[in-house]
């Protein structure tokens, strides 16, 4: 559905995608990259917005660069929080439909069938000024889907949702990928992407990493002992017990003695093992988080390997 | 569906705020107008009113047209609005030409009001529609139209160019037609005063000549100035219509 051939785009002195060759088709994909890593650009290039510098951009085989026919078939959310703010939801909706080729009467029912979907229905009658972030995400996503495209883009669409909000969101899209389009999600958060799908294209520094299933990253990280920070009342007490896994390589105390960063090979392994351990010696855990399970770990070890 | 975006882009520039923006503006033209007439008594009516015509309507309907002008595109691009358009199955020249006739018709009602305004305070309730109001109507309208066209190119070529804008129907327009040599040729202000033959006030050139651009006699024949004018509309229009097909109108931060 969309291929990109050594595509890249510049901004002047600054580069946006770098040499990116890969294609897209059906189910949901993945974008994934920091900050600045080149996702929105090639969305933009995607969606037709800009032009690549060098290479080219297909979508369904034709250029996309201001194609009506390519925006019959295709919804962009983009990542900007904009819209014309003193429409309400419903109108601006609507409106788009409208823009879509709808007749007004038409326009009305879908753009009523969408807010349902995205769970808006009850509360997109207010001016769009008034729109907490969650709801204009969902706005955003109702408009990207009103023509029921075949490939829809989604550009951080979670950024503002609430665990509510980002489970309705990700019914919709399995609801919409069952359906068999194509959808695109960029994100910047790893377990977001995890719980949206396997597939994946990993961009860094405009340039395209890894692409494929998401368990070839997993298995990236794997590779490298992982860390993973607790804070408890009690942490050398806990050390002594988590020493005595074999799959713990080292545990080191902080030197504020409220807590302890644990090193595995096995991370699966550890996290089903700890609530176990942490019930059986009454051993109080107040938090945890593992620095390495983040895309900047994820990157550093792609960037080497 | 030109017409669905005429529709929509007019609905938004006539929203109450604007409405009552305008209508200052129209009430200002008014008392300009009134004082004018007062101060220069020893006129005709007919003189007063072409004056006024030339210093104030012409240089209401270039304002009107550089603000209605900045939201056709440029407007849309700031406030990071216009990937809801340029992503919509709708050939670009056609949002844009829908967006343009939509800035063209505001802008035109704004004209029809200042002179309406101006002749009211000029020549009084009696006489204030003569078959003159007509035919000068219907050159502010072409003026707003090749004001329109010059402003919405401008907004597709530079950013921020509402203040571009200004500076050309308030500077460039006043200044260039009063230049000595052929420079008054690259005025609009020049083909609209030619195309609007009010009465020629005789005298040494004063701050009201200099306004109008007349402080320099030249001119242009009404049937040349109608020929520039309408050759500027359809020049510059096709222009903005072939420039916003062609060219990334992304949201500027973004892409950077």
């Amino acid at each position: 559905m969309i291929q990109l051939q050594n595509a890249s785009r510049w901004y002047g002195q600054i580069i946006g995608v770098n040499d990116v060759t890969c294609s897209i088709g059906p189910g949901v994909t993945a974008l994934l990259g920091q900050n600045g890593a080149g996702k929105s650009t090639l969305m933009r290039l995607v969606t037709g917005q800009l032009r690549p510098t060098t290479g080219s951009v297909k979508v369904h085989g034709i250029d996309p660069f201001a194609n009506p026919e390519v925006y019959r078939r295709l919804g962009y959310c983009p990542d900007m929080d904009s819209f014309p703010e003193h429409l309400t939801g419903r109108e601006f909706v609507h409106r788009m439909a409208r823009l879509c080729g709808f007749e007004n009467q038409a326009a009305h029912r879908r753009a009523d069938e969408v807010i349902e979907l995205v769970g808006m229905e009850d509360r997109c009658d207010k001016k769009l000024r008034g729109f907490s972030k969650g709801m204009r995400q969902r706005i955003k996503l109702a408009q990207a889907i009103v023509h029921d495209p075949d490939i829809l883009l989604l550009d951080e669409p979670l950024n503002g949702l609430d665990p509510m909000g980002r489970r309705q969101f990700m019914d919709v899209l399995d609801h919409l990928a069952e359906a068999g389009k194509s959808i695109i999600v960029s994100s910047h958060v790893l377990f977001e992407v995890e719980q949206m799908t396997r597939s994946i294209i990993l961009l860094h520094h405009g340039r395209l990493l890894a692409s494929g299933d998401l368990s070839t990253i997993r298995d990236l990280i794997d590779q490298h002992p992982h860390r993973i920070r607790l804070r408890t009342p009690d942490p050398r007490l806990l050390a002594a017990f988590l020493v005595s896994l074999p799959f713990v390589l080292s545990v080191q105390i902080d030197p504020d003695e409220r807590g302890l960063e644990v090193q595995t090979r096995e991370p699966d392994k550890f996290y089903a093992e700890l609530p176990r351990l942490a019930l059986d010696e009454s051993l109080p855990i107040t938090s945890l988080e593992s620095p390495d399970n983040n895309l900047e770990a994820v990157f550093q070890y792609l960037v080497v390997a | 569906m030109t017409r669905y975006v005429f529709q929509t882009a007019l609905r938004d520039m006539v929203r109450p705020q604007r409405v009552a923006a305008w209508a200052a503006v129209t009430g200002i033209v008014f008392l300009i107008s009134r004082v004018w007439a007062m101060l220069a008594a020893d006129l005709g009516a007919a003189e007063s009113f072409g004056r006024v015509e030339q210093v104030v309507v012409l240089r209401v309907i270039a304002l009107a047209a550089a603000v209605f002008g900045t939201m056709v595109v440029s407007q849309e691009v700031e406030q990071k609005t216009i990937v809801y358009l340029i992503t919509r199955p709708v050939p670009r020249w056609s949002l844009a030409l829908g967006r343009m006739l939509a800035a063209t018709v505001v802008g035109g009602v704004v004209a029809i009001a200042a002179e309406f305004a101006a002749s009211l305070a000029v020549v009084g309730p009696a006489n204030v529609v003569d078959p003159r109001f007509w035919q000068d109507l219907l050159v502010l309208f072409v003026g707003v139209a090749a004001y329109t066209g010059f402003f919405v190119f401008l907004s597709l070529v530079v950013a921020r160019s509402l203040v571009l804008s200004l500076l050309f129907a308030f500077g460039w327009e006043t200044f260039v037609p009063n230049m000595p040599g052929d420079m008054y040729y690259v005025s609009i202000l020049t083909y609209l005063r030619s195309a609007t033959p009010h009465a020629v006030v005789a005298g040494s050139p004063s701050l009201g000549d200099f306004l109008t651009g007349a402080s320099s006699p030249k001119s242009v024949a009404a049937p040349a100035a109608w020929i520039a004018l309408l050759v500027l509309v359809i020049g510059l229009w096709w222009l903005c219509l072939w420039w916003f097909g062609r060219f990334e109108y992304s949201p500027r931060e973004e892409a950077a």
